[in-house]
């Protein structure tokens, strides 16, 4: 079973289009977050979903106890992401970003669950936050949507672009 | 017509849609815009804040004025529609500028860097010709199906 992230805007929109890709030849479930209410219309009717609570919406922390009281804070989520991940029967996770994404990623790292992380179109030049700590510490495939920034990181795969 | 848009983003975009509204008068053209989320509201200009699709209005404007989110650049991309696309500084890391920075070098779009200089854009834009996008063939499902097959986690 592959499981998509998806986080709202953009992130969602480009994971449903690998998704409508695979879900012809593999069924796909999804993990979605508390609150992001127009997400979930992207999803098939049939499909398992999980909704979690999220974190790391918007990554601005000022000093130590910012950080430690951040990392409290994503507990009830790793939980549930692992939760969700043995509850989905999780063999492959598909990721897009943004930060909510990355204590899901955890969760499937600490379950030696297969990670894919897909950069958004939008990096041409830098990767994302999140997308940097995909590629140095979760993904095992790691795909960009531009030749340019592929060269920056021989790691990363370029196979086309979604949209 | 002229469609301007911001999109879904969280806080919308009004810069643009205030400075499209003061230039209102001095546009020949009808003037269209999505609000979204933003909360400055227009005086010129026949607006609204969201529509199931913007397609219709796409279809119907002789060009569309957009910031730079991925959704709406590539939609119009597909639509062969003229773009003139102005990057919103608000969002974190400015991260808009990338992709309209190789959008407009490629001269699939035109890019206004300062709304400043938006009515000398919108002046310009008739006697622009852009290219017409055409994507690159996608195989990143493939590659994915490749890696789990080699995985042995999916028979197919």
């Amino acid at each position: 079973m592959i499981t998509y992230i998806l986080v709202s805007g953009g992130h969602a929109a480009e994971a449903m289009k690998i998704a409508a890709k695979l879900n012809s030849k593999v069924s796909g479930s999804y993990i979605v977050f508390k609150g992001d209410a127009t997400t979930k219309h992207h999803i098939p009717n049939n499909d398992a979903a999980v909704e979690i609570p999220e974190c790391f919406r918007e990554i601005r922390y000022k000093n130590i106890a910012a950080i430690c009281h951040g990392f409290l804070w994503c507990m009830p989520c790793l939980f549930k992401s692992i939760w969700a991940l043995k509850k989905l029967h999780t063999d492959l996770v598909i990721a897009t970003g943004s930060g909510p994404a990355l204590i899901p990623l955890l969760a499937a790292k600490i379950l030696h669950r297969k990670i894919v992380f897909i950069e958004l179109t939008c990096r041409v030049k830098t990767l994302s936050l999140c997308g940097w700590l995909a590629y140095y510490f979760f993904a095992d495939l790691f795909f960009v949507q531009w030749n340019s920034l592929q060269k920056k990181y021989p790691r990363s795969i370029y196979a086309g672009r979604l949209v | 017509m002229i469609f301007v848009t911001v999109g879904t983003g969280s806080k919308g975009y009004d810069p643009l849609i205030r400075t499209m509204d003061d230039l209102a008068p001095n546009i020949a053209e009808n003037i269209i815009a999505q609000t979204g989320h933003g909360i400055y509201a227009p005086k010129n200009i026949q607006h609204f804040k969201f529509a199931p699709s913007l397609t219709d209005y796409y279809n119907q404007a002789s060009m569309v004025v957009t910031t730079g989110g991925v959704g709406t650049l590539f939609e119009l991309l597909h639509l062969h529609k003229k773009i003139l696309a102005v990057g919103n500084n608000d969002i974190p890391d400015k991260h808009q500028s990338e992709i309209l920075d190789i959008l407009s070098r490629r001269d699939y779009i035109v890019w206004c860097k300062n709304l400043a200089d938006i009515k000398r854009c919108l002046d310009a834009m008739p006697s622009i010709t852009l290219k017409k996008y055409i994507p690159p063939p996608c195989c990143i499902d493939k590659v994915i199906a490749q890696y789990l097959r080699a995985k042995g986690k999916w028979s197919v």
